[in-house]
């Protein structure tokens, strides 16, 4: 009994005492130097090592992800350091240790059908993240060449592994997208795979465009953005997108990296993007990248597809709204060509409608847009492409009519004209393994005009006499740009990026009346002395590491400077960004600040609205715009949450004490218009003062089998402040939203048929009520608004059906359709509220509200081939 | 069917709908309304009232017991003045020009108000009237003026030129709506001039403690106007014609400029577009409370 005590105690001792030469001193998550953890694995005695100490000089501290205290752990994360290699042998307890050998790969990842390159595509080996495809689908990793494999993955497509010997330097990489491939599920249960949002906030790519829906059914851009938190749902008839309480002129949006200035259509109805055109469309409202500048709230970047080089394909669509062709394929072994129009035939419709019911007797609604793009391979890795788009909407309303009881002939015209043309030449080349040069070069040309005028010719005591009035505003905006990225992929600290801009703006603002019937032929005033030259330049550079596993800092600054109009303007603008992503979740950080140069004055006076672009001067400084953005989302492949809070805080921001006075002081005749001061200059005109915008965006979403379900939700309020009125007290913005709510549900009934519910509510917009009368001095009464923007309009929201379906004939070509209902239920959101003053007594009655979508049908079918 | 199809589809389309509303108006309170003018050729007068809601039909409420204190900032004296009905208070002092006043009011109800304005110097001004003929050999009337400005203040100015005409015996004074016909020669001293309905507004930034010359034209269309004719009162008691040339404080330079701006653009109140805004230096209300100094000449 005693001697089997005695041999339990001796071999509990001797498994104590092994247990303890395994542990080691506990050592906290944190760097370290590699010959510091090396050491601490000698002095444990386990293991004998065999190494040169010179290879552990100058090396990179080794990131510890948590804390340790076991051998085994240590000799696990030693051998993840990346700079060194650990051969052991656990027979002899024997450990040698050498320099790994690390090598720099350089690659393109495209789509195995069309040829068409992929941004964003994972890249990765079994313990880290090493890199993503760029816009261009390039990438550039280093791999240490004991590694066995790396793997590359985007969400759609088919995953590829490869052992490093077999990616070949600036070699081509093919993924299959699985949509192509028969009885495939795509599901985000890949565990290998990137998680995705089933509506992605910032990558957007075309099959995610297909989820939007249009007023009339059509996927759209602006409607697809509508849908996602912080983005307002819009409201009737508004053009543009207001992003965090925003105004729509503050979003930076280019067409293969040159900017466009209004890209909405008809009120609202959708935007100027043609879906089948589009390859990726990268959105920023935060963490703003520091070659992005001049606007505030928020970043599109839409990027054409260059085109299939492999085969053609098109497509054909014919909707409520108008019709839509797309074209695409190659010209040659190493040149794609990229055609897409739509057109609009509303005036079909709508014309007819209005003439009779309100004795217009000549109408046109309509807008068109068209884009080509070619671009030509010298090597696989260096593309020249050009862009070209060209786009208008046009609203004309006028009558005639002659020999009425009170006239012998009347003429009304009405006409708002706007539209864009743009010009991009983009080279991008791999200059080596590791570095990237983007260089574009563009042109780009807005014009707006907008004429009110009538004539009246009538008989007073046997004499004709003839009354008349006819104003015109027209705005004309250019800009010449050039700016060039390098990007340089470091082995040891991650990617850096340098580049440089430079825009030259040419604005023409200009609002000429008569009293008499101006030459139709007169659209373009840029001849007249309101034309406003200024220079934009800018250098940045930032950084983006890979800190281990789990952590990605970027670090960026962005030098800008302003001039031309007597001032000069120079700005710092730093950006900074860090996010933690480990397992299904992920937290960050963000800190930016913008400036915008190039300012929007709108004009409701009377008559027609302008939109003049007018740039800033020693007056009138840029704005500024501070922005901090924190998130936290966690997504387990079918469940997906997320909770962003955002604080903007904006500093010379412009508003106008009185609209018609900026208005007037814009008059280029002035002698046949009276302006109230000798000084007609609209800066003076202008109030300067602050804002600020803040709330929390939450979203949810859920997918399991052939159900989807997508909600965004934005608590938010955006305030201004200005001394000059409203007794400096701070007011809601024109664009505050406190609630903005959005829903997609969706459900496949297969491959080809699915249904979708789409939701939208958001509250309404503010507005300033004049609903206060007072005595005037000479003893008349007039409305006198209490405060700025103290009433809203109702609410809006509106619930829309879309059925979905397709089929293929024997001829390999594809009918899709979708047909369902705008705004279910008729809701009458507003367009605008007016006071209804009694043409009888000259009281004011009541508000009424004018409604202009009531319930309408979506239908569009499309054969592809 | 398909017929029948696609007209029920148009019917449903672009159908703009107008209905009546509520909208809730985060405040709309009354609120004190001052009007007040004053000049040194004219005792001191303040009318109160309380502004009331625009759907009401009601008639303006006067403010009939209120606490009226001036300050006169300058010397530091102060006096009240006495309420003499329908919202008006009086009291029989001039303001001095040059000096600046506060004046607040303290209602029965609790509530108050507050502002500030001064009284311009005495204009320094040469005015001289001419006939003359013009192009197409019609009658005009050249009228040369010359201000001297002073260097001191900021200075402002409103122009205005008045007809007098014998309505029923009684003399009536109606400003003139004329297009000012100047001369745009801009050399230094000189600045071109714009008019809104009847009233011309400069400032002195471009000629500030300088002296300011142009030359206004009172045209054949004026001078013959059909509706005077027998009924304008040229005599040698009653010029036919005044021109007056008032310096105002900065507060009632923007009241009567935002407020002819209102006159003329006649805006719908609508959620599109800003009304407005007609300034007031009113602290915790709203009107005006401003000075001038006006001069007066006779032309034809």
């Amino acid at each position: 009994m005693i001697k089997i005590v005695h041999i339990c105690l001796c071999t509990l001792l001797i498994s104590v005492s092994l247990n303890a030469q395994r542990t080691i001193n506990r050592l906290e998550a944190g760097q370290y130097a590699p010959d510091t953890l090396i050491s601490i694995l000698e002095n444990t005695g386990e293991y004998s090592l065999s190494y040169n100490p010179e290879i552990l000089t100058d090396l990179p501290l080794f990131t510890l992800e948590y804390p340790i205290n076991s051998l085994d752990q240590l000799v696990s994360s030693l051998k993840e350091y990346p700079y060194i290699d650990l051969e052991i042998n656990e027979q002899s307890q024997r450990i040698i240790i050498t320099k790994s050998v690390l090598i720099t790969i350089s690659g393109l990842v495209i789509d195995s059908l069309s040829g068409e390159s992929l941004p964003e595509v994972l890249v990765y080996n079994s313990t880290k993240v090493l890199g993503f495809s760029n816009l261009d689908g390039f990438f550039s990793i280093t791999v240490n060449t004991n590694l066995d494999s790396v793997s590359v993955n985007l969400f759609g497509y088919e995953s590829q592994t490869f052992a490093i010997d077999q990616i070949q330097s600036k070699g081509t990489i093919k993924l299959v997208n699985l949509n192509t491939l028969e009885n495939v599920v795509i599901t985000n249960t890949n565990n290998d795979s990137q998680f995705e949002d089933i509506i992605p906030d910032d990558k957007i790519r075309n099959e995610h465009l297909s989820k939007s829906q249009g007023i009339s059914g059509n996927s759209d851009v602006f409607s697809y953005l509508r849908m996602l938190p912080g983005v307002s749902v819009g409201s009737e008839g508004q053009n543009g997108l207001s992003v965090r309480g925003g105004s729509p002129d503050q979003n930076l949006i280019l067409l293969d990296g040159i900017q466009i200035y209004e890209a909405s259509h008809l009120g609202g109805l959708n935007s100027i993007f043609i879906t089948d055109a589009i390859k990726y469309v990268q959105f920023y409202k935060s963490a703003f990248p520091s070659r992005f500048g001049g606007k505030l709230s928020s970043v599109l970047d839409v990027r054409l597809k260059d085109g299939n080089r492999n085969t053609f394909s098109r497509s054909f669509s014919a909707g409520i709204e108008g019709i839509e062709g797309h074209i695409e394929g190659p010209l040659g072994e190493n040149t794609s060509i990229n055609l897409n129009g739509k057109l609009s035939w509303f005036s079909l419709i709508a014309s007819p409608l209005i003439e009779d019911n309100l004795d217009f007797n000549n109408t046109t609604l309509r807008y068109s847009d068209g884009y080509a793009k070619f671009s030509h391979w010298f090597t696989p890795s260096s593309r020249l492409s050009f862009s070209f788009y060209n786009g208008e909407d046009v609203i004309r309303l006028s009558r005639n009519a002659h020999s009425a009881p009170a006239f012998s002939s009347f003429t009304d015209v009405n006409r708002i004209e706007w539209g864009n043309r743009l010009i991009a030449l983009n080279w991008n080349v791999a200059l080596s393994d590791a570095v990237f040069l983007t260089s574009s070069l563009g042109v780009s040309n807005f014009n707006y005009s907008s004429r009110g005028s009538y004539n009246i010719n009538y008989t007073e005591n046997d004499t004709i006499k003839s009354n008349s009035f006819d104003i015109l505003s027209t705005s004309d905006l250019r800009d010449i740009s050039l700016q060039s990225t390098l990007d340089y992929y470091s082995e040891k600290s991650g990617k850096y990026s340098l580049g440089t801009q430079l825009i030259r703006h040419i604005n023409s603002p200009s609002i000429i009346e008569s009293e008499e019937f101006l030459d139709p032929e007169i659209i373009n005033t840029a001849a007249m002395d309101s034309t406003y030259k200024s220079m934009e330049f800018a250098i940045y550079a930032d950084n983006t590491r890979y800190l281990g596993k789990y952590f990605t800092v970027n670090g960026g600054i962005r030098l800008s400077y302003f001039g031309g109009l007597n001032n000069n303007f120079f700005y710092v603008l730093p950006r900074a960004s860090m996010s933690y992503e480990k397992n299904n979740f992920r937290v960050g950080a963000s800190y930016s600040r913008m400036n915008q140069f190039i300012h929007l004055l709108v004009n409701p006076g009377p008559g027609l609205p302008s939109d003049l672009w007018v740039p800033s001067t020693e007056n009138i400084e840029p704005e500024l715009s501070d922005n901090i953005d924190i998130e936290f989302q966690y997504n387990t492949g079918h469940f997906s949450f997320g909770i962003n809070g955002f604080y903007k805080f904006y500093k010379n921001v412009i508003e106008y004490s009185n609209d018609s006075d900026i208005f007037y002081s814009l008059i280029i005749d002035n002698e046949r218009f009276n302006v109230s001061v000798n000084n007609s200059n609209w800066e003076e005109r202008v109030s300067i003062g602050r804002g600020v915008s803040y709330g929390a965006e939450f979203k949810l979403g859920y997918s399991v089998g052939k159900f989807e379900w997508h909600t965004s939700y934005t608590l938010s309020k955006s305030e201004r402040k200005f001394e000059d009125f409203n007794n400096g007290e701070a007011f809601p913005y024109k664009y505050d939203r406190p609630h903005n709510f959005s829903s997609i549900v969706g459900y496949s009934f297969n491959d080809n048929h699915a249904i979708q519910l789409n939701f939208a509510y958001g509250t309404g917009n503010a507005f300033t009520a004049a609903t206060t009368e007072i005595k005037s001095i000479d003893c008349t009464s007039r409305p006198a608004p209490s405060s700025r923007n103290n009433a809203r309009v109702p609410d809006f929201h509106h619930l829309d059906i879309l059925y979905t379906g397709q089929k293929a004939n024997e001829k390999g070509g594809v009918w899709s359709y979708s047909i369902g209902v705008y705004n279910i239920y008729n809701r009458l959101n507003p367009f605008y509220v007016y006071l209804f003053q009694d043409p009888e007594t000259q009281n004011f009655d009541e508000f009424r509200k004018i409604s202009i979508y009531p319930i309408l049908p979506k239908l569009n079918i499309k054969y592809s081939w | 069917m398909l017929r029948l199809t696609i007209f029920i589809l148009s019917l449903t389309m672009f159908l703009s709908c107008e209905e009546d509303v509520t909208i809730k108006i985060e405040d709309n309170d009354r609120q004190i309304v001052i009007n007040s003018i004053i000049s040194t050729d004219s005792i001191w007068n303040v009318n109160l009232t309380y502004s009331k809601s625009i759907f009401s039909d009601q008639e303006f409420e006067y403010i009939q017991a209120a606490s009226v204190k001036v300050t006169n900032l300058t010397n530091d004296q102060s006096f009240f003045l006495k309420s003499i009905g329908n919202g008006d208070y009086q009291r029989a002092l001039m303001p001095n020009e040059g000096h600046s006043y506060e004046l607040e009011i303290n209602t029965d109800e609790g509530e108050s108000a507050r502002a500030v304005t001064y009284v311009p110097s005495v204009l320094k001004v040469e005015v001289m009237r001419s006939n003359s003929i013009d192009e197409n050999g019609n009658n005009t009337i050249e009228i040369d003026i010359e201000i001297e400005d002073n260097p001191v203040e900021e200075n402002f100015y409103v122009w205005e030129i008045v007809e007098n005409k014998i309505v029923e015996e009684e003399i009536v004074t109606e400003p003139l709506n004329i297009d000012f016909t100047l001369p745009t020669e801009f050399e230094e001293g000189q600045t071109e001039l714009k008019s809104l309905n009847s009233l011309l507004f400069i400032s002195d930034d471009k000629f500030n403690g300088k002296k300011y010359s142009t030359k206004l034209t009172l045209g054949n269309d004026v001078i013959n106007n059909g509706e005077g004719g027998n009924d304008n009162a040229s005599s040698s008691e009653t010029p036919r014609f005044n021109l007056r040339i008032m310096a105002v404080s900065k507060d009632l330079y923007e009241y009567l400029r935002t407020y002819e701006l209102y006159k003329q653009t006649d805006i719908a109140i609508t959620s599109i577009n800003q009304p407005v805004n007609v300034y007031s230096n009113i602290e915790n209300g709203l009107g005006i409370f401003g000075g001038y100094n006006l001069k007066e000449f006779p032309i034809e």
